[in-house]
């Protein structure tokens, strides 16, 4: 039988016919504390993570009390960042590659760095891919032995992380300075990030085997036609939703702001072809 | 000096007995770790799938170690700095050897964050591991030099480290939901490494 409250009892919940609570809102230990834990398998929680909290298998279970402020040194606090389930970031690049409507509102309650790092590191080796493919291709048609450029992915990485991370950094610091109550860098980093994702489409297009053809003309003209329709969907995925954000500062500022970053977007889509698909039959040198 | 003993109804594998290890040859030692590793190699690589044997087989892996890692990255490296343009070899070795072992730290680092439960090490222990297909991809690349043939023979090698490598790790305790997220650098990881055996 069931002892009179809850919470003198010694014996595990559940072991009992019939649970007599006679306190409603008894001590309540939870059932962590009681529970002898299982140090083979991960035991994982359903549903998304509370900030902060994430069930480690050796920790003290008073450090998984979500309401402690987690340390910025510990694992645990950047978890928070990748509170994304598979579905929501291909949804997040889906939006990116046809942006047809404002995402602050899906990515603006929980922005993720999962993506813009690795959408970055997709695009950078993607890039070395097709750049040392069309290298290899055109080298192929000349007639002479391909020989690949590893600085090409010192490049790329710096080219994309730089970008990634850089100039949503240098925004916010604008936005900042400029007093706007709508800037966060978390949302900016993300935006910025999944704007990359149209790159891996454009890379893999100026890949353009019509080289083979002997067209190298056309190949050059499909690869800028595609760097140019990056440009624009990415542009019009980051100003869509940056609008709200950059309109929170007075009139002109915002204006200024919305082409320096529509300029930056121009500039990176000219370094994209020009470094990494600038072959010609001629000379294999790049 | 390996034995078995019965702990409960498992049977463990202890890499020494305890004993003296100091006054053997050293030949004896050296081979301890080179059959270790080996052993490690067959268990990462194997392609049965037998669910009887995996306790014994998650035992061996789970006793991690970084000498394979370590072996298979210099050699995959040294192969690739071998058949890279002449004046980009030694910026090939440090490029592929730094991209290998970043590239590691990440990938575990991702795992991590999205919530897995597998020790850092021990990720890294088996990324490693299944590198081990690649590294006579990059020999042969130094041999044969028709990027046409090399292509298919990568391409095999390459889903072979990636299977053994997603079969080992076991989604690596991340949610239903997010292996996908988990695997994918893997991907990246491999094929790129398989793309660079192909053009060099």
């Amino acid at each position: 039988m069931a002892g009179p409250t809850g919470a003198s009892d010694p014996a595990p919940r559940g072991e009992y016919d019939t649970l007599i609570d006679v306190d409603a809102e008894g001590v309540d230990l939870g059932e962590t504390d009681l529970e002898f834990h299982d140090f083979h398998t991960g035991d994982n929680v359903q549903g998304k993570i509370p900030a902060g909290g994430q069930s480690r298998l050796y920790e003290s279970t008073l450090e998984n009390d979500p309401n402690r402020p987690v340390s910025i040194w510990r694992i645990q606090f950047y978890a928070q960042f990748f509170n994304v389930e598979t579905s929501d970031v291909l949804q997040r690049c889906v939006y990116a590659l046809y942006p047809r409507v404002s995402v602050l509102d899906t990515i603006g309650d929980n922005p993720d760095l999962y993506g813009p790092f690795w959408i970055a590191s997709t695009v950078m080796l993607v890039l070395f891919f097709s750049s040392t493919l069309a290298g290899a291709i055109a080298s192929h048609v000349a007639g002479v032995r391909y020989e690949y450029n590893f600085g090409l992915l010192s490049a790329a990485a710096a080219l994309m992380y730089g970008y990634t991370f850089i100039v949503p950094i240098v925004l916010w610091g604008i936005l900042k300075w400029y007093k706007s109550e709508h800037a966060r860098l978390l949302e900016c980093v993300a935006l910025y990030g999944y704007a990359n994702t149209v790159w891996v489409p454009v890379a893999l297009v100026s890949i353009s085997p019509i080289e083979i053809f002997n067209f190298p003309t056309i190949s050059n003209v499909v690869r800028w036609v595609s760097a140019a329709v990056g440009f624009a969907i990415s542009t019009t995925f980051l100003v869509r939703n940056l609008y709200p954000v950059l309109n929170s500062t007075e009139a002109k500022t915002s204006r200024i702001l919305l082409i320096g970053v529509v300029l930056a977007h121009m500039a990176l889509a000219f370094v994209v072809k020009l470094v990494f698909f600038a072959y010609s039959i001629d000379d294999n040198s790049n | 000096m390996d034995t078995r003993t019965v702990v409960g109804d498992q049977i463990q594998d202890r890499r020494f007995a305890g004993g003296d290890t100091l006054d053997e040859p050293v030949w004896d030692t050296l081979m301890r770790d080179v059959r270790a590793v080996g052993r490690r190699v067959k268990e990462v690589l194997r392609p049965k799938v037998d669910a009887s044997i995996d306790a014994e087989s998650g035992q061996i892996v789970r006793e991690w170690d970084l000498w394979g890692p370590l072996i298979f990255c210099l050699f995959l490296s040294l192969a690739l700095s071998i058949s890279a343009p002449a004046q980009q070899s030694s910026l090939v070795f440090s490029g592929v050897f730094a991209f290998v072992w970043i590239a590691e730290a990440l990938v575990t680092l991702n795992i991590k964050l999205l919530g897995g439960s597998i020790s850092f090490f021990h990720a890294i222990c088996i990324l490693g591991y299944a590198l081990f297909p690649l590294v006579p991809g990059a020999i042969f690349s130094i041999i044969v030099k028709n990027m046409l043939i090399r292509f298919p023979i990568d391409t095999v090698l390459i889903g072979w480290s990636l299977f053994a490598s997603m079969r080992t790790l076991k989604g690596a305790g991340v949610r239903e939901g997010r292996v996908v997220l988990a695997m994918y650098p893997v991907w990246l990881f491999y094929g790129w490494l398989g793309w660079l055996c192909v053009i060099t």
